[in-house]
């Protein structure tokens, strides 16, 4: 309750600063006699919105293997429908600017696999993101609300985003969980911008194994006549926990080139260490207070073909993955782990906790070193947007194929498809938890 | 005799504005240029609509856009048909974003990237073809009954869109006729004319804007992509209006 209530004041405070900002923008322009069209006609033209409704159907694929022994960690739906209907509504007024993303949803999932088949239904109705902004100067804006905060040129993963681990890139079609943010954005220039960025709360999104941490970023943006490039400093308890940026550059026409990296005092993950408990290992959290720091980089070039598609390749080291060593740690503690669950021993509550902490880590990627190549191509005849991605472990040779395609039917429904193929053994990173999953549906826009 | 000295000052200013013409020095290639481009949207801050219709193998597809430009930046904003509804396009000079409303970031893309048919992203952004061609002028010649300059013009760098193109320039409006495009191998692979009914008011005085681009298939004949430009008015933008950070989506 006394979360609630510290949110909901920070809220009230909120609002109260931005209610007090407009009465004093429009006192002082009503004062200068501002030859400008009434209130009513500025909120028509800064007034839009639009409307989705999505529905779906999945159907998922788990991996017989020791990560997910028959799908009793991470106890993935074998079908899923769902009903999603997102309106987004957008106001730009004078010095202010709001947003808001009501969502209301029903999700319907069914499981087949032993113990017994199951099925179970939900709803929900919650906002997806808000924002209230204002322009303090034409140079300064500071806002405050519920986001999906973005950026980096990369498709596999922006490595330079302290905040948002997912991209989105995987499936375009489901949306991820907003955290909240106050944000300061001073433009100087055309070619300087810098943020001041507080995440203060971590809204909808899922920590998993963690509590959430405010985090601080110090964001200084770059763009060129024909490059552009940005640089974070992220803080937490008061000191720096990590050092990213991005770079990007139009080579030609066709081709751009692009890189991202961070800098991590402590990576987020957990990692196998060897102990004398009855499974061998557990699984630990690197300590924070190590001042080693951990780097990972990302390169790209992407080229657009005359005749419309562009090919991207991309090449990650991930440097707080697991090593080979690491790797065969963990994954003997899997399989040890889920041999003493097969045979329900007295171990049963530790091998849960040591499966559940294995089945998500808290790393972007199991491993260090990864390829990917993908090929896009939007508005095919007027009607399809198509994305074939294909990524590959280069650790443990371990791959997985993406295809994203959506079809217009006229200009109100768009039918999609997605679908993500994994393959790789049992002691893989994509082969060890998913063998596939696909979902269907379409969109009804407004 | 009052007719004699009025008639004396008439005739003197006729001959001295002549004469003052006369000692204008000639307008530089890129001096002509850099008008026509002033008309084709590289100004200091101006919005319009753009209604985009191409046809392709007989069939016809619409786009509408508002688009705020100032100099070489653009942010473009898909207002119809519903289904691209809210997708924008950001262009910082030779930088180019796409951006999806609600929940993907802003996807870095290259300049050959399609717009819609014919058209490239580059075509809805204003022309800086001063700085980033070399002009020479060919010859001058009649096009649809004006006299106008024909510029040869060869790109002097790798971001430009287009490595060669022809471009026929009024000699009177100095405003963009027709341009030719073609490819590194020397294809001519597409032809754009211009219209300019719209007028703009600028510090510069009264000034003539696009209001139609056409733009002809050479390889697939029968394909052509017309922008209609409306709407358009010069506005103060800052340079927070082409910040990714404040891109609202």
């Amino acid at each position: 309750m006394q979360a609630i209530r510290k949110k909901a004041s920070r809220i009230e405070r909120w609002a109260c600063f931005c209610l007090v900002q407009l009465a004093f923008v429009w006192q002082v322009q009503a004062q200068a006699g501002l030859p400008e069209p009434g209130l009513t006609e500025r909120i028509r033209q800064g007034w839009s919105y639009q409307l989705r409704v999505v529905g779906f159907g999945m159907h998922t694929e788990a991996a017989q293997g020791p990560r997910n022994p028959d799908n009793r960690i991470m106890a993935l739906p074998q079908h899923t429908a769902a009903l999603q209907v997102r309106p987004d509504f957008r106001l730009e007024v004078d010095r202010l600017a709001l947003a808001l993303q009501p969502r209301a949803e029903w999700y319907w999932e069914s499981w087949e696999q032993e113990p017994e088949a199951s099925e179970a239904q939900r709803s929900e109705a919650f906002i997806h993101q808000w924002l209230v902004r204002l322009r303090c100067t034409d140079r300064l804006y500071a806002s405050y609300g519920r986001e999906i905060l973005q950026w980096g040129p990369a498709s596999l993963t922006s490595l330079s985003n302290p905040f948002f681990e997912d991209n989105g890139k995987r499936n375009p079609k489901l949306e991820l969980p907003a955290m909240d943010f106050a944000r300061l954005v001073w433009v100087p220039s055309l070619t300087w911008s810098v943020s001041l960025i507080a995440n203060t709360d971590q809204g909808r999104q899922d920590i998993p194994n963690a509590a959430f941490e405010e985090r601080y970023a110090l964001k200084t943006d770059y763009t060129g006549s024909a490059d552009y490039g940005s640089l974070i400093f992220t803080y937490r308890d008061a000191a720096l926990d990590q050092l990213s940026g991005f770079y990007g550059r139009t080579l030609s026409d066709a081709v751009l080139a692009y890189a991202e990296g961070v800098v991590q005092r402590a990576p987020p993950g957990r990692y196998p260490q060897g102990t004398n408990d009855p499974l061998g290992y557990v699984m630990t959290a690197k300590d924070s207070s190590d001042d080693t720091w951990i780097g990972s980089v990302l390169g790209g070039v992407a080229y657009t073909l005359e005749s419309g598609p562009t090919l991207t390749l991309e090449y990650l080291y991930y440097g707080p993955g697991y090593d080979d060593a690491e790797a065969q740690d963990f994954f003997d503690l899997v399989a040890r782990a889920a041999a003493q669950l097969r045979t329900g021993t007295a171990l049963t509550p530790l091998v849960y906790q040591a499966l559940g902490t294995t089945a998500d880590p808290g790393l972007r990627f199991l491993r260090r070193n990864y390829l990917m190549l993908q090929g896009a191509q939007n508005d095919i005849a007027d009607l399809l947007d198509l994305t074939v991605r294909w990524t590959r472990n280069l650790d443990d040779g371990s791959q997985r194929a993406t295809l994203i395609a959506e079809w217009a039917i006229g200009d109100h429904l768009q039918l999609f498809a997605i679908g993500n193929w994994d393959h790789g053994g049992a002691r893989s990173e994509f082969g060890s938890i998913i063998e596939r999953q696909i979902m269907l549906g379409l969109t009804i826009i407004y | 005799m009052k007719l004699l000295p009025s008639l004396s000052i008439a005739i003197l200013i006729i001959f001295g504005a002549g004469l003052s013409r006369a000692a204008e020095p000639p307008l530089s290639p890129q001096q002509i240029i850099a008008q026509a481009d002033r008309a084709r949207g590289n100004l200091e801050g101006i919005v319009w609509t753009a209604d985009i219709e191409t046809t392709e193998e007989g069939k016809t597809q619409q786009r509408t856009l508002t688009i705020k430009n100032r100099g070489l930046n653009t942010l473009a904003e898909f207002t119809a048909p519903a289904k691209v509804k809210g997708d924008m396009l950001v262009m910082l000079d030779r930088n180019m974003w796409f951006v999806k409303p609600g929940l993907r970031k802003p996807v870095p893309i290259s300049p050959r990237q399609k717009l819609m048919g014919g058209a490239a992203n580059g075509d809805i952004a204003s022309t800086n073809y001063a700085a980033d061609y070399d002009a020479v002028l060919l010859r001058e010649e009649e096009l649809d009954g004006q006299p106008c300059y024909l510029f040869d013009l060869t790109a002097n760098n790798k971001k430009t869109t287009y490595d060669r193109i022809l471009y026929w320039i009024s000699k009177d409006r100095l405003i963009g006729m027709k341009a030719e495009f073609f490819t590194v191998t020397g294809k001519r692979f597409k032809t754009a004319r211009f219209r300019y009914d719209n007028r703009i008011q600028t510090n510069s005085g009264d000034l003539p804007f696009i209001s139609r681009m056409t733009i002809f298939d050479e390889v697939i004949k029968g394909n052509v992509t017309t922008l209609n430009y409306r709407n358009a008015q010069p506005q103060v933008l800052s340079e927070a209006v082409f910040n990714l950070n404040l891109v609202i989506r």
